[in-house]
Protein backbone atom coordinates (compact mmCIF):
# COMPACT_ATOMS: atom_id res chain seq x y z
CA UNK A 1 0.00 0.00 0.00
CA UNK A 2 1.15 3.27 -0.81
CA UNK A 3 1.28 6.35 1.32
CA UNK A 4 -1.67 8.94 0.58
CA UNK A 5 0.14 11.80 0.21
CA UNK A 6 0.29 14.53 -2.55
CA UNK A 7 4.15 14.76 -3.37
CA UNK A 8 3.20 17.77 -6.14
CA UNK A 9 2.11 21.11 -5.31
CA UNK A 10 4.96 23.81 -4.55
CA UNK A 11 2.44 25.42 -1.68
CA UNK A 12 1.54 21.95 -0.16
CA UNK A 13 5.26 21.40 0.33
CA UNK A 14 5.81 24.98 1.39
CA UNK A 15 3.59 24.70 3.80
CA UNK A 16 5.23 21.93 5.74
CA UNK A 17 8.58 22.74 4.86
CA UNK A 18 8.24 26.26 6.29
CA UNK A 19 6.42 25.87 9.54
CA UNK A 20 9.51 22.67 10.08
CA UNK A 21 12.17 24.89 9.02
CA UNK A 22 11.61 27.83 11.26
CA UNK A 23 10.75 25.71 13.80
CA UNK A 24 13.80 24.08 13.96
CA UNK A 25 16.07 27.20 12.66
CA UNK A 26 14.96 28.87 15.94
CA UNK A 27 15.78 25.29 18.04
CA UNK A 28 19.15 25.57 16.16
CA UNK A 29 20.00 28.78 17.52
CA UNK A 30 19.86 27.28 20.90
CA UNK A 31 22.61 25.14 19.58
CA UNK A 32 24.68 27.97 19.18
CA UNK A 33 24.08 29.61 21.79
CA UNK A 34 25.45 26.57 23.92
CA UNK A 35 28.02 26.48 21.57
CA UNK A 36 28.78 30.38 22.12
CA UNK A 37 28.80 29.57 25.69
CA UNK A 38 31.69 27.36 25.27
CA UNK A 39 33.61 29.47 23.15
CA UNK A 40 36.64 29.14 25.06
CA UNK A 41 36.41 25.29 25.36
CA UNK A 42 36.54 25.18 20.92
CA UNK A 43 39.41 27.38 20.88
CA UNK A 44 41.76 25.71 23.52
CA UNK A 45 40.74 22.54 21.98
CA UNK A 46 42.84 22.10 19.26
CA UNK A 47 41.10 20.36 16.17
CA UNK A 48 37.52 20.34 17.80
CA UNK A 49 36.86 23.16 15.59
CA UNK A 50 37.77 21.21 12.73
CA UNK A 51 36.43 17.93 13.68
CA UNK A 52 32.49 19.40 15.53
CA UNK A 53 30.91 20.11 11.60
CA UNK A 54 31.72 17.25 9.87
CA UNK A 55 31.05 15.24 12.80
CA UNK A 56 28.03 17.01 12.85
CA UNK A 57 27.15 16.95 9.00
CA UNK A 58 28.12 12.92 8.98
CA UNK A 59 26.33 11.94 11.81
CA UNK A 60 22.95 13.77 10.71
CA UNK A 61 23.71 12.51 6.96
CA UNK A 62 23.64 9.17 8.16
CA UNK A 63 20.44 8.99 9.87
CA UNK A 64 18.78 11.05 7.52
CA UNK A 65 19.58 8.49 4.94
CA UNK A 66 18.35 5.40 6.76
CA UNK A 67 15.40 7.53 7.82
CA UNK A 68 14.59 8.33 3.79
CA UNK A 69 15.06 5.04 2.92
CA UNK A 70 12.31 3.50 5.67
CA UNK A 71 10.70 6.44 4.23
CA UNK A 72 10.71 5.46 0.42
CA UNK A 73 10.17 1.54 1.48
CA UNK A 74 6.65 2.87 3.04
CA UNK A 75 6.04 5.25 -0.20
CA UNK A 76 6.44 1.81 -2.15
CA UNK A 77 4.59 0.27 0.34
CA UNK A 78 7.19 -2.38 1.56
CA UNK A 79 8.26 -1.50 4.79
CA UNK A 80 10.42 -4.23 6.51
CA UNK A 81 11.65 -4.60 9.97
CA UNK A 82 14.48 -6.58 8.70
CA UNK A 83 15.87 -4.09 5.93
CA UNK A 84 15.07 -1.09 8.49
CA UNK A 85 18.11 -2.86 10.90
CA UNK A 86 20.49 -3.69 8.21
CA UNK A 87 19.91 -0.08 7.06
CA UNK A 88 20.55 1.71 10.40
CA UNK A 89 23.33 -1.19 11.33
CA UNK A 90 25.29 -0.38 7.69
CA UNK A 91 25.40 3.35 8.42
CA UNK A 92 26.36 3.32 11.70
CA UNK A 93 29.10 0.88 10.61
CA UNK A 94 30.04 3.13 7.97
CA UNK A 95 30.11 6.09 10.32
CA UNK A 96 32.64 4.67 12.63
CA UNK A 97 35.12 3.63 10.27
CA UNK A 98 35.00 7.02 8.33
CA UNK A 99 34.54 9.56 11.46
CA UNK A 100 37.36 7.55 13.16
CA UNK A 101 39.76 7.81 10.22
CA UNK A 102 39.06 11.54 9.69
CA UNK A 103 39.94 12.04 13.61
CA UNK A 104 43.23 10.32 13.27
CA UNK A 105 43.63 13.10 10.92
CA UNK A 106 43.00 15.87 12.45
CA UNK A 107 44.64 14.66 15.16
CA UNK A 108 47.73 14.29 13.53
CA UNK A 109 47.95 18.10 11.78
CA UNK A 110 46.31 19.84 14.97
CA UNK A 111 47.00 17.72 18.03
CA UNK A 112 50.46 16.47 17.49
CA UNK A 113 48.76 12.70 17.38
CA UNK A 114 47.24 13.09 20.64
CA UNK A 115 44.44 10.06 21.04
CA UNK A 116 42.02 12.06 22.95
CA UNK A 117 40.37 13.50 19.79
CA UNK A 118 39.82 10.06 18.21
CA UNK A 119 38.42 8.62 21.35
CA UNK A 120 35.87 11.84 21.70
CA UNK A 121 35.19 11.42 17.94
CA UNK A 122 33.67 7.84 18.36
CA UNK A 123 32.41 8.26 22.14
CA UNK A 124 30.45 11.38 20.59
CA UNK A 125 29.69 9.53 16.83
CA UNK A 126 28.35 6.34 18.81
CA UNK A 127 26.28 8.26 21.05
CA UNK A 128 24.88 11.04 18.76
CA UNK A 129 24.22 8.19 15.84
CA UNK A 130 21.96 5.82 18.63
CA UNK A 131 19.87 9.12 19.52
CA UNK A 132 19.51 9.72 15.65
CA UNK A 133 18.40 6.72 14.42
CA UNK A 134 15.62 5.93 16.99
CA UNK A 135 14.59 9.55 16.12
CA UNK A 136 14.51 9.01 12.55
CA UNK A 137 12.86 5.80 13.21
CA UNK A 138 10.03 7.44 15.35
CA UNK A 139 10.03 11.04 13.45
CA UNK A 140 9.08 8.80 10.08
CA UNK A 141 6.14 6.55 12.20
CA UNK A 142 4.81 9.75 13.31
CA UNK A 143 4.60 11.42 10.31
CA UNK A 144 2.39 8.79 8.93
CA UNK A 145 0.43 8.52 11.60
CA UNK A 146 -0.09 12.19 12.13
CA UNK A 147 -0.72 12.39 8.08
CA UNK A 148 2.15 13.85 7.12
CA UNK A 149 4.50 13.18 4.26
CA UNK A 150 7.75 11.79 6.36
CA UNK A 151 10.01 13.11 3.81
CA UNK A 152 9.31 16.94 4.61
CA UNK A 153 9.97 16.09 8.61
CA UNK A 154 12.34 13.88 8.98
CA UNK A 155 15.49 15.45 7.46
CA UNK A 156 14.85 18.72 9.57
CA UNK A 157 13.82 16.82 12.55
CA UNK A 158 16.76 14.57 12.92
CA UNK A 159 19.98 17.19 11.73
CA UNK A 160 18.84 19.68 13.80
CA UNK A 161 18.24 17.66 16.97
CA UNK A 162 21.78 15.60 15.75
CA UNK A 163 23.64 19.24 15.51
CA UNK A 164 22.79 19.70 19.30
CA UNK A 165 23.25 16.63 20.81
CA UNK A 166 26.51 16.45 18.91
CA UNK A 167 27.29 20.09 20.04
CA UNK A 168 26.63 19.26 23.90
CA UNK A 169 28.07 15.57 23.86
CA UNK A 170 31.44 16.37 22.08
CA UNK A 171 31.77 19.79 24.55
CA UNK A 172 31.09 17.38 27.11
CA UNK A 173 33.44 14.60 26.79
CA UNK A 174 36.22 17.64 25.19
CA UNK A 175 38.90 17.27 28.08
CA UNK B 1 25.10 -6.00 4.15
CA UNK B 2 27.88 -5.54 2.48
CA UNK B 3 26.44 -3.73 -0.48
CA UNK B 4 24.62 -1.42 2.14
CA UNK B 5 27.81 -0.72 4.18
CA UNK B 6 29.61 -0.23 0.51
CA UNK B 7 27.47 2.02 -0.57
CA UNK B 8 27.35 4.26 3.15
CA UNK B 9 30.84 4.08 3.26
CA UNK B 10 31.35 5.66 -0.53
CA UNK B 11 28.76 8.49 0.44
CA UNK B 12 30.22 9.28 3.91
CA UNK B 13 33.50 8.85 3.03
CA UNK B 14 33.23 11.65 -0.23
CA UNK B 15 30.98 13.49 2.81
CA UNK B 16 33.45 13.92 4.95
CA UNK B 17 36.42 15.02 2.37
CA UNK B 18 33.72 17.46 1.44
CA UNK B 19 33.30 18.61 4.59
CA UNK B 20 36.68 18.46 6.07
CA UNK B 21 37.10 22.15 3.98
CA UNK B 22 34.23 23.06 6.72
CA UNK B 23 35.85 22.30 9.18
CA UNK B 24 39.23 23.17 8.77
CA UNK B 25 37.86 26.81 7.92
CA UNK B 26 35.99 26.94 10.73
CA UNK B 27 39.50 25.71 12.94
CA UNK B 28 41.66 28.47 11.11
CA UNK B 29 38.75 31.17 11.26
CA UNK B 30 38.83 31.15 15.00
CA UNK B 31 39.74 34.20 15.71
CA UNK B 32 36.73 35.93 13.62
CA UNK B 33 34.96 34.68 16.00
CA UNK B 34 36.24 37.08 18.56
CA UNK B 35 35.80 39.74 16.77
CA UNK B 36 32.28 39.07 15.45
CA UNK B 37 30.47 36.46 17.61
CA UNK B 38 27.36 37.04 16.29
CA UNK B 39 28.64 35.21 12.84
CA UNK B 40 29.19 32.39 15.26
CA UNK B 41 26.22 32.38 16.31
CA UNK B 42 24.09 32.95 13.15
CA UNK B 43 26.31 30.06 11.49
CA UNK B 44 24.91 26.96 13.37
CA UNK B 45 21.06 28.14 12.14
CA UNK B 46 22.32 28.83 8.75
CA UNK B 47 23.83 25.71 8.03
CA UNK B 48 20.88 23.67 10.20
CA UNK B 49 18.58 25.87 7.94
CA UNK B 50 20.17 25.50 4.77
CA UNK B 51 20.89 21.19 5.62
CA UNK B 52 17.41 20.88 6.63
CA UNK B 53 16.22 22.26 3.70
CA UNK B 54 18.74 20.14 1.39
CA UNK B 55 17.51 16.88 2.80
CA UNK B 56 14.35 17.36 2.27
CA UNK B 57 14.29 18.29 -1.46
CA UNK B 58 16.97 15.15 -1.52
CA UNK B 59 14.24 12.85 0.30
CA UNK B 60 11.56 14.45 -2.06
CA UNK B 61 13.55 14.15 -4.90
CA UNK B 62 14.34 10.38 -4.28
CA UNK B 63 11.04 9.95 -3.81
CA UNK B 64 10.02 11.14 -6.66
CA UNK B 65 12.75 9.47 -8.80
CA UNK B 66 11.85 6.29 -7.22
CA UNK B 67 8.03 7.33 -8.05
CA UNK B 68 8.71 8.22 -11.57
CA UNK B 69 7.15 11.68 -11.01
CA UNK B 70 8.91 14.55 -12.75
CA UNK B 71 6.58 17.03 -11.76
CA UNK B 72 6.97 16.50 -8.49
CA UNK B 73 10.68 17.41 -8.70
CA UNK B 74 10.34 20.10 -10.45
CA UNK B 75 7.84 21.37 -7.22
CA UNK B 76 10.12 20.50 -4.89
CA UNK B 77 13.00 22.59 -6.18
CA UNK B 78 10.81 25.43 -6.53
CA UNK B 79 9.14 25.19 -3.26
CA UNK B 80 12.77 24.89 -1.75
CA UNK B 81 13.61 28.37 -3.49
CA UNK B 82 11.03 30.12 -2.02
CA UNK B 83 11.92 29.09 1.48
CA UNK B 84 15.19 29.92 0.99
CA UNK B 85 13.94 33.72 0.61
CA UNK B 86 11.45 33.22 3.47
CA UNK B 87 13.23 31.99 6.16
CA UNK B 88 16.40 33.53 6.93
CA UNK B 89 15.08 36.89 8.16
CA UNK B 90 13.47 34.86 11.35
CA UNK B 91 16.90 33.07 11.78
CA UNK B 92 18.27 36.60 11.88
CA UNK B 93 15.55 37.81 14.33
CA UNK B 94 16.53 34.59 16.72
CA UNK B 95 20.04 35.43 16.57
CA UNK B 96 19.55 38.95 17.43
CA UNK B 97 17.18 37.87 20.24
CA UNK B 98 19.56 35.88 21.75
CA UNK B 99 23.44 37.59 20.78
CA UNK B 100 22.85 40.99 20.04
CA UNK B 101 24.32 42.66 16.77
CA UNK B 102 22.82 44.42 14.08
CA UNK B 103 19.60 43.23 13.03
CA UNK B 104 19.63 44.37 9.33
CA UNK B 105 23.15 43.52 8.73
CA UNK B 106 22.09 40.22 10.20
CA UNK B 107 19.41 39.76 7.72
CA UNK B 108 20.98 40.52 4.81
CA UNK B 109 23.76 38.71 5.82
CA UNK B 110 21.68 35.49 6.13
CA UNK B 111 18.79 36.42 3.11
CA UNK B 112 22.16 36.73 0.84
CA UNK B 113 24.24 34.04 1.96
CA UNK B 114 21.10 31.47 1.92
CA UNK B 115 20.03 32.74 -1.63
CA UNK B 116 23.63 32.24 -3.05
CA UNK B 117 23.96 28.79 -1.59
CA UNK B 118 20.24 27.61 -2.85
CA UNK B 119 20.78 28.71 -6.60
CA UNK B 120 23.59 26.16 -6.20
CA UNK B 121 22.93 23.66 -4.14
CA UNK B 122 18.77 22.94 -5.10
CA UNK B 123 19.74 22.27 -9.17
CA UNK B 124 22.69 20.13 -7.56
CA UNK B 125 20.61 17.98 -6.16
CA UNK B 126 18.53 17.02 -8.47
CA UNK B 127 21.39 16.88 -10.68
CA UNK B 128 22.98 14.05 -8.11
CA UNK B 129 19.19 12.26 -7.85
CA UNK B 130 19.78 11.58 -11.77
CA UNK B 131 23.07 11.18 -11.64
CA UNK B 132 22.97 8.06 -9.34
CA UNK B 133 20.22 6.13 -10.96
CA UNK B 134 22.11 6.59 -14.43
CA UNK B 135 25.21 5.01 -12.31
CA UNK B 136 23.25 2.28 -10.65
CA UNK B 137 22.84 4.05 -7.33
CA UNK B 138 20.16 4.47 -4.59
CA UNK B 139 20.14 8.05 -4.65
CA UNK B 140 18.39 7.62 -1.24
CA UNK B 141 22.81 6.93 0.22
CA UNK B 142 23.89 9.15 -2.48
CA UNK B 143 21.91 12.42 -2.41
CA UNK B 144 21.57 13.41 1.75
CA UNK B 145 25.84 12.97 2.16
CA UNK B 146 26.40 15.12 -1.35
CA UNK B 147 23.84 17.96 -0.61
CA UNK B 148 24.11 18.68 2.74
CA UNK B 149 27.78 18.76 2.70
CA UNK B 150 28.21 21.11 -0.30
CA UNK B 151 25.10 23.17 1.43
CA UNK B 152 27.63 23.59 4.57
CA UNK B 153 31.04 24.33 2.78
CA UNK B 154 28.79 26.95 0.96
CA UNK B 155 27.35 28.14 3.79
CA UNK B 156 30.38 28.77 5.90
CA UNK B 157 32.49 30.26 2.66
CA UNK B 158 29.33 32.63 1.49
CA UNK B 159 28.80 33.67 5.23
CA UNK B 160 32.37 35.48 6.19
CA UNK B 161 32.49 36.83 2.62
CA UNK B 162 29.52 38.12 2.74
CA UNK B 163 29.41 39.17 6.31
CA UNK B 164 33.05 40.93 5.58
CA UNK B 165 31.73 42.89 2.74
CA UNK B 166 28.24 43.98 4.54
CA UNK B 167 29.27 44.23 8.87
CA UNK B 168 31.18 46.89 9.18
Amino acid sequence: MRLPFDTRNVLRILRSVLVVSILMAVLSSYSGSYLATYEKKLENTPGLAALLPVMMAAIGAAASAYGSRLSTDLHLGRPSVIRALKDASAQFLALIIVLGAYAEVISLVFASGKPGLVVLALKTTSCAYAVAAGLATASVVGAVKAGVNPDDVVGPLVTTVTDAVTIILSLLFAP
Amino acid sequence: MIREIVAALSSLAALVALESGTGVALELLKHKWAQHPELLAILPALMDFRGNVALAHSSRATTAQHLGDDRAMVDSTVATMIACLIVPPFIAFAVHEMYGGNLEELAAVAVLTMLAVASVVTPFTVAVVKASVRLGLDPDHVAPALTTSLSDILTVVFTFLIAGVIIS
